[in-house]
């Protein structure tokens, strides 16, 4: 690759993706940044869809907003919003290349989206994650909303997703989504936090000196919990939402003490009328393109899996790096680091240069910041009991907590495999995303056959294997054409070709030195 | 009433899109789901036991707010932009059943404008959206075709040079086509997919998985809907090989 730009492909532009895209920049590669939303952010940095900027949002919003000013900007950046990966295509094991890169451009799940293959030097897997919600009875009642929902509809849409809501799960993620209801206009009746008081504090409280190296994300959390205090909001720890009732929507929830396991303290209910409940209980990373991509996993616990990167966050299979929340959850500080590392390396940059030193440190801190709020707010072991054999674990499926131990109590098919088959859960439409973990760890507890256990002639069960990884139509297949599959090739019009950075047909191998945005080039938050 | 809009400026040319006839306004960037539930519409989908759904994760993944935009099926409200005209009709997995209380006409226009060629449902979801729904009311969103004539039992053979038949293209997908050509993605990433379910547990070998397999439970899934509707459930003894018919023993 001597005398030629890299080409690096990133798909996903949240904190994490669009750190990459910048310090892949810097690195002198040619950077085609994908995500399906029409603008950068992910999550984190959803913008509203009137807006412009997050200019009025904070801080560390501010600085996301430069550097997406100078990512998209960049003459070197090819810019693909709204492209959704629908495939990852491994060559020949024998050749070191990333997989072929297969998307489609236009509006989502749409018909007659343009196809586009990239056919990268490195990739940067940087898909972000979503909430898991463990279940409770009533959970699937329209008005009861993951509260990456709730965010996302009222930073995105301006959207209060009810007048009187109760946010509950544990986790800092709770806070700012309080905060954003607050902002929309809705009554936050109470926060609920499933940790009890004593878990909660010993976790913030160890090791204090590590929090000045996360000062502002410390504050950012602080704010919140300001913003609570002047809205006389409640933040109950030790407590949760254990049901939603209503008649074809939700109308009051059942909140309960939990015990430090969170099973539920007895004589401890209370009935709240609500129009809208906000449930998370943490993150579950999207890995259908790492695992599509042949990424080795690190399973932490049954419901807990992740990409196994190295010091460098390369992945097993060489030239795909993984950034943010795959790798671990660990927020968007840490993610943002995992992205400038990984950009850096994936454009050829040195292992030792004085960037990749920082952005290690940085990483290092942030996911240490996050280990302390993962310990501060685990997931007790007693929420099964908050079930009931009619309790829907799958919501695609309907199957339920019954059918589910049914199924699981078999011994001629409690491995994962059989009770999936049996019970359809996590064969619907959203392929096991959302009851996947769930379903993983309730098998895990009955014993039987615990997730992974390899089933004769099979590999191993894991609900992350969506070769597919985003629905593409039969039209769309069909008008696939055979130049489509070939390298760099691009389908439907021409259009997207200059769109592909080449791999010729550009100055090859100057080091942007001159470039007068230089300095803000690696990532502007990084010069304070 | 909840949900509604926050209190702020709302920039932007209004639009107005329909859904199950009814018209609602909104503003050009609003997402579907956006606008329905600005409307203080909470739900518009039903499941497989009839049980409401609307939005639940809001950012793509749980697929619970499925709807069918201008004859395309399985289009997440809280992902696609509405744009000014969207027809917009109701879905629902309940067997035997129509969608969402504002009971949609049957199917009137969806289908058929959208069709580039009216030949096969092109527009058909090959994802997890996939087969599963039967849109409202009826022919239109027969997880088969919209356009009205699936190529229904079509043979499942691998469309080799991967012309777009779209019939053929279908079982191309549930085909071990090799990983050479044009279709390699397609086939191999696509079976595995549509067989979710079974083999893709793997984790890793796209071009070993067992596709038939995969498609057979992905047309599982084409099946409940199919059943329906009287369609023939699509080669579903062609794909499978010797696995237990899980259309069966689905529920």
């Amino acid at each position: 690759m001597s005398g030629l730009r890299r080409r690096v492909a990133v798909i996903g532009a949240g904190p994490a993706g669009l750190a990459a895209a910048a310090a892949a920049l810097r690195a002198g590669a040619e950077v085609t940044l994908i995500d399906a939303a029409d603008r950068p952010g992910g999550q984190y940095h959803r913008m509203p869809y009137d807006a412009d900027d997050l200019g009025s949002a904070g801080g560390v919003h501010r600085d996301f907003d430069r550097m997406r000013r100078h990512v998209l900007g960049h003459p070197r950046c090819a810019w693909w919003p709204g492209s959704t990966v629908w495939s990852l295509e491994r060559g020949d094991p024998t050749v070191p290349r990333p997989p072929r890169v297969h998307v489609l451009r236009g509006p989502a799940d749409g018909g007659g989206r343009e196809a586009h293959v990239l056919d990268p030097d490195t990739l940067v897997l940087a898909p972000g994650a979503h909430d898991r919600v463990l279940p409770f009875p009533g959970w699937d009642l329209p008005g009861v909303f993951t509260s990456g929902a709730a965010q996302a509809l009222a930073k995105g849409e301006r959207l209060a997703v009810g007048d009187k809501v109760v946010v509950a799960g544990a986790g800092p993620f709770l806070l700012p989504v309080a905060a954003s209801l607050l902002h929309a206009g809705s009554h936050v009746v109470e926060v609920l936090e499933a940790g009890r008081p004593a878990a909660v504090l010993r976790g913030w409280t160890r090791r204090l000196w590590e929090l000045a190296s996360q000062r502002a994300k410390a504050a950012e959390l602080a704010s919140y919990t300001s913003l609570l205090a002047r809205h006389r909001v409640p933040y109950r720890m030790g407590r949760a939402v254990i049901e939603a009732r209503g008649d074809g929507r939700v109308e009051e929830v059942v909140t309960a003490g939990l015990r430090p396991d969170w099973s539920v303290i007895p004589g401890t209910e209370r009935t709240r009328p609500v129009d809208a409940v906000c449930v998370s209980h943490g993150f579950t990373p999207q890995l259908e393109l790492p695992v599509a991509a042949g990424c080795a996993l690190r399973q932490v616990s049954a419901a807990e899996v992740y990409v196994r990167v190295d010091d460098d966050q390369l992945t097993s299979v060489p030239r795909v790096y993984a950034a943010g929340e795959i790798t671990g959850i660990a927020g968007a500080p840490a993610a943002r680091a995992e992205g400038l590392l990984a950009g850096w390396l994936a454009a050829g940059g040195s292992p030792a240069a004085p960037e990749s030193h920082l952005a290690r440190r940085r990483r290092d801190q942030g996911r240490a910041f996050a280990a302390r709020l993962a310990a501060a707010h685990p997931i007790g072991d007693g929420w099964p009991g908050w079930l009931r054999p009619g309790t829907v674990v799958c919501r695609c499926e309907g199957t339920t907590y019954g059918a589910l131990c049914e199924a699981a109590g078999d011994p001629a098919g409690a491995a994962a495999r059989p009770v999936k088959l049996r019970t359809r859960a996590g064969l619907g439409p959203c392929q096991a995303r959302v009851c996947g973990p769930t379903v993983a760890e309730l098998l895990a507890r009955r014993a039987a056959g615990g997730p992974g256990r390899p089933e004769t002639g099979l590999p191993p069960a894991t609900p992350h294997h969506r070769p597919i990884a985003q629905p593409i139509r039969l039209g769309e297949l069909a008008a696939l054409t055979p130049e489509d599959a070939g390298p760099g090739a691009t389908a439907a019009n021409g259009r997207a070709s200059e769109a592909v950075p080449q791999r010729e047909g550009r100055s090859a191998g100057r080091p942007d030195t001159h470039d007068p945005h230089d300095d803000e080039r690696w990532t502007p938050d990084e010069r304070r | 009433m909840t949900p509604r809009p926050a209190p702020g400026p709302r920039p932007g040319p209004p639009l107005r899109i329909t859904v199950d006839g009814e018209p609602f306004e909104g503003v050009q960037g609003q997402t579907i789901a956006g606008i329905l539930l600005s409307a203080g519409r909470l739900s518009w989908r039903r499941g497989p036991s009839g049980a409401p759904r609307g939005v639940f994760c809001g950012i793509g993944a749980c697929f619970d707010c499925l709807l069918t935009v201008n004859g395309i099926p399985d289009v997440r409200a809280c992902r696609r932009r509405a744009t000014n005209g969207d027809t917009i009709t109701t879905q629902s997995r309940t067997p035997n059943q129509p969608s969402d209380p504002p009971e949609p006409s049957p199917p009137t226009n969806p289908s058929t404008p959208e069709e580039p060629n009216g030949s096969a449902g092109p527009d058909t979801p090959v994802a997890p959206g996939a087969g599963g729904e039967a849109g409202a009311g009826g022919p239109p969103s027969t997880p088969g075709e919209p356009g009205g004539s699936v190529a229904p039992a079509t043979p499942v053979a691998p469309s080799p040079g991967g012309e777009p038949s779209v019939g053929g293209t279908l079982h191309t997908v549930g085909e071990p086509s090799g990983s050479a050509g044009p279709n390699a993605p397609v086939a191999s990433g696509a079976g595995s997919e549509l067989g979710t379910p079974g083999s893709s547990e793997g984790g890793e070998s796209d071009e070993s998985s067992p596709s038939g397999e995969d498609g057979r439970v992905r047309v599982a899934e084409r099946a409940q809907g199919a059943s329906e509707t009287g369609k023939p459930s699509r080669s579903r003894k062609a794909v499978g090989s010797g696995e237990p018919d899980e259309a069966g023993e689905a529920r």
